[in-house]
C-alpha cells in the first residue's frame, strides 16, 4: 500500500499519554496534520520517522512497519520542526553531507544538489555558509535536506511557523508542487490557513487524539464553518467531529 | 570512505580540532620538547661523574626482600598504602579493612616468622627510607638491610613474591608490592659510570638520538593528549546528539548504519588529530638530521614511537570522548575526560622515569632522553598497556555505537523500574 496507515498507535511520554488509539490512512498527495501547540502532531511525525519508538499499534510507511527502521528511513525525507544544520558548513557541503549520510554516491549528489538547490531558489546561496542564510532561507534548506535523496514519503513539521507571508506561500507552493509529483507529503501546523490553502486532505489531532480525518470540505461542512479555522475550533471545542 | 572523508571535513572545520591542535603544539613548545636544544635535556654522551645520585635498580634479591617487606610492614602499621589499580593506574590512598588488615598482618608474620603486631615501627624514617612527597616510601640509596627487621630465615625467594602478589591483591592490585614491580621499586643501588655509558651506547646502536629524542617527545605528548584529546570528539558528537534536536533528527533519520556513522566519525578524528603529531614527527625527525647529520639518527623512530605510544591513547580519549556524548547528549565528557587525564598524570608524578608507568592506559611517562635499558627492560608492559588501552577504546566505541542507536530510536539506555 502507498502512502501511511497508523493503526492504534499509542505512545506515553513516562506515565502521560501523548498519543492514544490514532488511526489514519493517508494517501499520496498533501495531507494536513493540524492541531494546536502539545496536540502531539511532533510526536506522531518522529514515529513516523522511526525517530520514536511507538509504544502500541501498528504503523506502515509504503507497506514497510516501522519496525524495518532501515527501510523507512530509505523511504522517508524528515524536515524536523526546529531544523537547525551546522553553522561552518556551506549550504552546498550541508546538502552534500546529508547526501552521504543517505547513501547518496557521488554522481547522485552532483546531479542532486543543483537541482535541488534550483527547486528550492538557492542557488544564489550555495556557497554561503549556514550562519549567514535568513530564516526563511534556513527553513528551504530543511527542505531541501528532505528532499535530497528523492523520498516517496516526506514528513514535514511545522515548516511555515515564523516565516514571513511571502516565504509561507512560496513554502506551501513547494510541499504542493513536491506532492504533485506522487509523494506522500504530510504537513503539520497549528495555522489552519496553510492546510486550507494546500490540502485536501486533512487530519486533526487535540490532545493526543485524531479529532477528525477526512478532507477540508468535509470538515467544513461537518461543523457547518465557513473556514477550516472556524471548522478546526468548532471541532476541538465540541470533541469527536 | 566517503562519510569518511565528510567527517574529516567538518572536524577541519570545527573551532574544536584547531583549538586542540593549538594547545598540543604550545604544550610541547612549553616543555621544550620542539625540539630538545643543546644543553637543557639533550642527549650526549655521559661523562664521568654523571653517575652521581643516580640510582639504579640492582635486581638483588637479598636487598629487594628487607626493603619490600619492610615498606609493607610500614605501611600496614599505619594502615595506609598507596596503590594504582588497574585499568586506570589513577593513584588511590587504601585503607583496609580489619579483616584485610589482619590478613596482610598474617602475610606479614609469615614473612617475619612473628606475630607482625610485636615488630618494631617501620613508618616513614626507618633506617634505609626517605619519605617521598606523597607519603610513601622510598629506599634510600642503597638502603641499610641489616637495619631492617630481619626475616623468615630460610625465606626463599618464591615464597617472598607470593606473599606479595597476595598482599597486592588484598590492596586491590597497582600497589609497589605486585611481584613483577618489585625488582623496580626495590633494592636500587648507586649506578656505576660504566652502565651509563653501557645505556647511552645501547641506545646509540639501537634506535639512535632520534629514538632518545622520541621518547622525550611521546612523555609531553601523552600528556597533551591526555588532557586535550577527546575534546574534539565531545564537539563533533555534540553538534548532533546534544539538544538540538533540529540538527540531530535530521541526521538520526537518515539511512546511515550507526555503527558507519560513529566509525566513520572516530576514524576522522583519530586521522586528523594524530595529523599534528605526524607533522612534528616529520620536523623533529629533519631537525635532528640536521643537528646530528643524517648517519647518526633512525629516520623513522618519532613515527614509530608516536603510532606505538601515542595512538592507543589519542584513540581511547576519542572513544571516551564519543561514549559519553553519544549516551549523555551533553558537553559532560570535556569535563570530565580532562579531569580523568589531570588524575592519570598527577598519578605517575612519583615515577617518572623508572618505567612504573608503562602500563598507565592513559599516560605512561619515560620524562628523559636516558633510561634506554630502563626503556627496555619496561617494553613489554608498555606493550600491554598499549593493547589494552587500544582494546578498551574498542569496547568503549561499541559501547558508545549501542548508546547512540538507542537514542537514535528514542529508546532510553536506561529503564528503572518496570
Amino acid at each position: 500500500m502507498q502512502g501511511i496507515e497508523i493503526n492504534h498507535l499509542e505512545h506515553r511520554y513516562g506515565r502521560k499519554a501523548a498519543l492514544c488509539d490514532v488511526n489514519l490512512r493517508i494517501p499520496p498527495g498533501l495531507y494536513g496534520l493540524l492541531g494546536r501547540n502539545g496536540a502531539g502532531k511532533t510526536t506522531l511525525m518522529r514515529i513516523l520517522a522511526t525517530l520514536l519508538p511507538c509504544t502500541g499499534g501498528r504503523v506502515t510507511v509504503n507497506g514497510v512497519p516501522l519496525a524495518e527502521a532501515a527501510r523507512v528511513r530509505a523511504m522517508v525525507g524528515y524536515l524536523p520542526q526546529d531544523f537547525a544544520a551546522w553553522p561552518r558548513l556551506t549550504v552546498r557541503e550541508t546538502l552534500g553531507y546529508f547526501g552521504t549520510l543517505s547513501g547518496m554516491g557521488a554522481r547522485d549528489l552532483q546531479k542532486r544538489v543543483p537541482a535541488v538547490l534550483a527547486a528550492l531558489h538557492l542557488q544564489a546561496q550555495a556557497g554561503t555558509k549556514v550562519r549567514a542564510l535568513s530564516g526563511g532561507m534556513l527553513r528551504r534548506l530543511g527542505v531541501a535536506q528532505a528532499v535530497l535523496h528523492d523520498p516517496p514519503v516526506l514528513i514535514v513539521d511545522e515548516p511555515t511557523a515564523g516565516l514571513d507571508p511571502e516565504e509561507r506561500v512560496r513554502l506551501r507552493a513547494l510541499l504542493a508542487a513536491l506532492a504533485a509529483q506522487g509523494r506522500t507529503v504530510l504537513f503539520s501546523t497549528h495555522i489552519a490557513a496553510d492546510i486550507e490553502a494546500v490540502c485536501t486532505g486533512l487530519a486533526v489531532l487535540d490532545a493526543g487524539r485524531v479529532r477528525y480525518a477526512g478532507t477540508v470540505a468535509g470538515l467544513k461542512a461537518r461543523t457547518g464553518a465557513k473556514t477550516l479555522e472556524q471548522a478546526y475550533l468548532a471541532c476541538v471545542r465540541g470533541g469527536d467531529a | 570512505m566517503r562519510l569518511f572523508l565528510w567527517e574529516c571535513r567538518r572536524v577541519l572545520k570545527s573551532v574544536s580540532y584547531w583549538l586542540f591542535a593549538a594547545a598540543l603544539v604550545l604544550f610541547l613548545y612549553s616543555q621544550g620538547a620542539l625540539p630538545v636544544t643543546e644543553g637543557g635535556d639533550a642527549f650526549v654522551r655521559p661523562q664521568p661523574g654523571d653517575e652521581r645520585g643516580v640510582l639504579v635498580p640492582g635486581g638483588d634479591e637479598a636487598l629487594i626482600m628487607p626493603q619490600a617487606a619492610a615498606t609493607l610492614l610500614g605501611a600496614w602499621q599505619e594502615n595506609r598504602f598507596t596503590t594504582y589499580p588497574p585499568p586506570l593506574c589513577v593513584w588511590r590512598q587504601v585503607r583496609l579493612s580489619e579483616t584485610k588488615h589482619a590478613a596482610l598482618g598474617e602475610v606479614l608474620a609469615a614473612l617475619y616468622g612473628q606475630d607482625a603486631a610485636a615488630l618494631p615501627p617501620c613508618g616513614p624514617g626507618a633506617a634505609g627510607f626517605l619519605a617521598s612527597a606523597d607519603g610513601t616510601l622510598v629506599p634510600a640509596a642503597g638502603g641499610d638491610a641489616a637495619a631492617l627487621p630481619a626475616l623468615r630465615p630460610g625465606l626463599t625467594w618464591e615464597e617472598f613474591t607470593a606473599a606479595m602478589g597476595k598482599a597486592d591483591r588484598l590492596l586491590g592490585g597497582g600497589s609497589d608490592w605486585a611481584p613483577a614491580g618489585l625488582g623496580r621499586k626495590f633494592g636500587l643501588v648507586p649506578a656505576r659510570y660504566a652502565d651509563l655509558l653501557a645505556e647511552y651506547e645501547a641506545c646509540m646502536q639501537h634506535d639512535r638520538y632520534t629514538g632518545a629524542y622520541a621518547r622525550l617527545f611521546c612523555d609531553y605528548a601523552v600528556l597533551a593528549l591526555a588532557l586535550f584529546g577527546a575534546l574534539p570528539a565531545v564537539a563533533l558528537f555534540l553538534q548532533d546528539a546534544g539538544a538540538r534536536r533540529g540538527v540531530r533528527d535530521a541526521v538520526w533519520v537518515r539511512r546511515v548504519p550507526t555503527a558507519g556513522l560513529v566509525a566513520a566519525r572516530c576514524a576522522a578524528l583519530l586521522a586528523l588529530e594524530f595529523l599534528p603529531i605526524l607533522i612534528m614527527d616529520a620536523a623533529l625527525t629533519a631537525y635532528y638530521a640536521g643537528r646530528y647529520g643524517a648517519g647518526a639518527i633512525a629516520p623513522g623512530a618519532f613515527l614509530r614511537y608516536s603510532v606505538l605510544w601515542l595512538l592507543p591513547t589519542l584513540a581511547l580519549c576519542v572513544a571516551a570522548g564519543a561514549l559519553l556524548t553519544a549516551a549523555t547528549g551533553t558537553a559532560a565528557g570535556a569535563a570530565v575526560l580532562p579531569a580523568l587525564g589531570w588524575l592519570s598524570i598527577i598519578s605517575h608524578t612519583g615515577g617518572l622515569s623508572d618505567g612504573s608507568s608503562y602500563g598507565s592506559l592513559l599516560t605512561p611517562r619515560h620524562n628523559t632522553v636516558g633510561r634506554f635499558l630502563v626503556y627496555q627492560r619496561n617494553l613489554p608492559r608498555l606493550l600491554a598497556g598499549r593493547g589494552a588501552a587500544l582494546a578498551l577504546a574498542g569496547v568503549l566505541t561499541a559501547a558508545a555505537v549501542w548508546a547512540l542507536r538507542r537514542r537514535r530510536k528514542g529508546v532510553p539506555l536506561w529503564r528503572f523500574g518496570n
